[in-house]
């Protein structure tokens, strides 16, 4: 008898929970149309090319009538890709939306698989003008949220492409090396260059530590290595700070940030804060999303704010008279 | 005002070995001594708080954030491989995942293999990657006996002095990985928390950035 169960990561929201997320969804809709952001909306359920050329095991799958693969949308970004890509819809455009995301987490750890998400994607604009926008209001959408401790961290695609691109891996080498730049391990970066030895090695093994506060993160970089592409990214990382030194408070830097999707090109960012332990903003430059559609490069900049984590941050600050 | 350091350790072996590490390092670990029945330990000067629970609920706790840092087996990391960062060799508890078996075992045999094991992620991974495949036993302890009573055709387990093998009447035919204690982190917590990179490098600085092999 399935009638009275969830399925596993599920959740009804009621209450102060249901009336809050409700809030926080529609005060960043609301001030990203405000600002002049197409809303979109696209589908829950697509066809699983659309977010990646094999099926993934963190994605819902189904088959359809037809017997077509279909997945759960995991991410909108990927729609809207699709969208640019097989519609009249002119460039450049800026769109915003929000709704729900599905992954298929591992099972019995209490985490949720279904989440609500909102965001904007620039498109086809000047590269610095849509950063420095994209930027601006992803701050505006976590203080019209309510949270108030939270650092922007930074980083570049490019800095880790040019050392895997140098260091030409074996592709079993390099998802080891991605894994272990990924967990920060102090003890496997530095055996890695034993083996793989180049002239990245103090820059690699000094990845764990490159983290903190930006001007000091890129100082130490630079101690590190003379290679020109990657003091090139670095520069572009800092001329990109230092441009927001006056809208943000806190900014700090990741060089060992893996790209999460594949199709992230050049700045990325994270946004972080406590009480909640991964990431709840997280975006960047990403201008070969279109490639995948079969369109033209066009220059992108996005980001996704996970409204779930915004109410865990938030919901001790929250009143609510009439329920838990 | 300094943050707390809220630690998971794994019962039993590891948390002694932690113990004795945090100890080298310079911290007065004495009131862990006598622990009586109590699982969560705060050091008197509260900077820190230690956890005592079973070894993949450890990634449980770094994964929610409600530790920062948790010592476990690289055994269990490998069942449970997402949602922290491994940052650290601690090269104690060295021991080795194989692949054993009796002496009628042919690891060439045509046939599909039985494999009986407490660790099915690992065994499957590690068949796979030779390219065979295997059907596995999923079995809670004292996997030695399963291809003793014929109930698999070989075991993939934990090695450590070989004795427990030998006393059933198994050898070693291949090894799998080396297999030591790791610090994992998380990583919301790493960058939240200013007093964890310190700690971490503290730590570091004893137990070095090296693997010691296991023999």
């Amino acid at each position: 008898m399935k009638k009275t169960t969830l399925p596993i990561g599920m959740h009804d929201k009621l209450f102060k929970r249901a009336r809050a997320m409700y809030t926080i969804e529609r005060d960043i809709s609301d001030l990203l149309m405000n600002k002049g952001f197409n809303r979109i909306e696209t589908p829950t359920l697509e066809h699983f090319q659309v977010f990646g050329d094999e099926v993934s095991a963190n994605n819902y799958n189904l088959f359809d009538k037809k017997g077509e693969l279909l997945s759960l949308r995991p991410d909108i970004t990927s729609q809207i890709g699709r969208v640019i890509a097989s519609t009249q819809v002119q460039t450049p455009i800026k769109f915003s939306y929000s709704g729900k995301v599905f992954n298929y987490n591992e099972e019995m750890r209490g985490l949720s698989n279904e989440h609500t998400q909102a965001g904007i994607e620039i498109i086809g604009f000047p590269v610095q003008d849509a950063l420095q926008e994209a930027i601006e209001t992803a701050k505006s959408a976590l203080d019209v949220s309510g949270v108030k401790n939270y650092q922007f961290e930074f980083s570049h695609a490019s800095v880790l492409k040019i050392i895997f691109e140098e260091l030409n891996l074996s592709e079993k080498d390099a998802q080891d090396l991605a894994v272990l730049i990924r967990d920060k391990s102090i003890t496997g970066l530095n055996e890695f260059t034993k083996v793989h030895s180049s002239e990245f090695d103090e820059l690699i093994k000094n990845l764990p530590f490159l983290f903190g506060q930006a001007s000091l993160v890129l100082e130490k970089a630079r101690s590190l290595t003379d290679n020109e592409d990657v003091l090139t990214a670095l520069a572009s990382l800092e001329e990109l700070t230092k441009s927001l030194e006056n809208i943000l408070d806190n900014i700090t830097i990741d060089l060992a940030q893996l790209s999460t999707m594949p199709y992230y090109t050049g700045i990325m960012f994270k946004v972080f804060g406590d009480k909640v332990p991964d990431a709840f903003v997280s975006g960047g430059r990403y201008d070969k999303l279109f490639e995948r559609f079969g369109a033209d490069q066009l220059t992108a900049v996005g980001w996704a704010i996970d409204i779930d984590s915004i109410y865990r941050a938030i919901h001790d600050d929250i009143v609510f008279e009439g329920g838990a | 005002m300094t943050e707390q350091i809220t630690i998971a350790l794994t019962k039993g072996r590891i948390e002694k070995d932690a113990v004795k590490l945090l100890e080298k390092a310079g911290f007065d670990m004495s009131f862990m001594a006598d622990k009586g029945r109590n699982l969560i330990f705060e050091s008197p000067d509260k900077k820190f708080r230690f956890l005592l629970v079973k070894a993949p609920d450890v990634t449980t706790y770094v994964r929610h954030g409600v530790a920062d840092i948790g010592v476990v087996g690289k055994d269990v990391l490998m069942e449970h491989p997402t949602g922290y960062l491994e940052m650290l060799d601690l090269n104690f508890g060295l021991c080795k995942f194989s692949v054993a078996s009796t002496d009628s075992y042919d690891p060439n045999d045509h046939k599909r293999k039985l494999i009986a094991t407490k660790y099915p992620t690992v065994a499957t991974d590690f068949f796979n990657k030779k390219g065979e495949d295997v059907e596995i036993i999923s079995i809670q302890g004292s996997v030695e006996i399963a291809p003793v009573i014929g109930l698999a055709d070989a075991i993939v387990d934990i090695v450590e002095t070989g004795n427990t093998l030998v006393a059933n009447g198994l050898k070693v035919y291949e090894d799998i990985c080396r297999i030591s204690a790791r610090m994992i982190v998380n990583k919301a917590a790493l960058k939240n928390n200013p007093e964890l990179l310190p700690f971490i490098r503290k730590i570091e600085s004893i137990v070095g950035n090296e693997e010691v092999p296991f023999q």
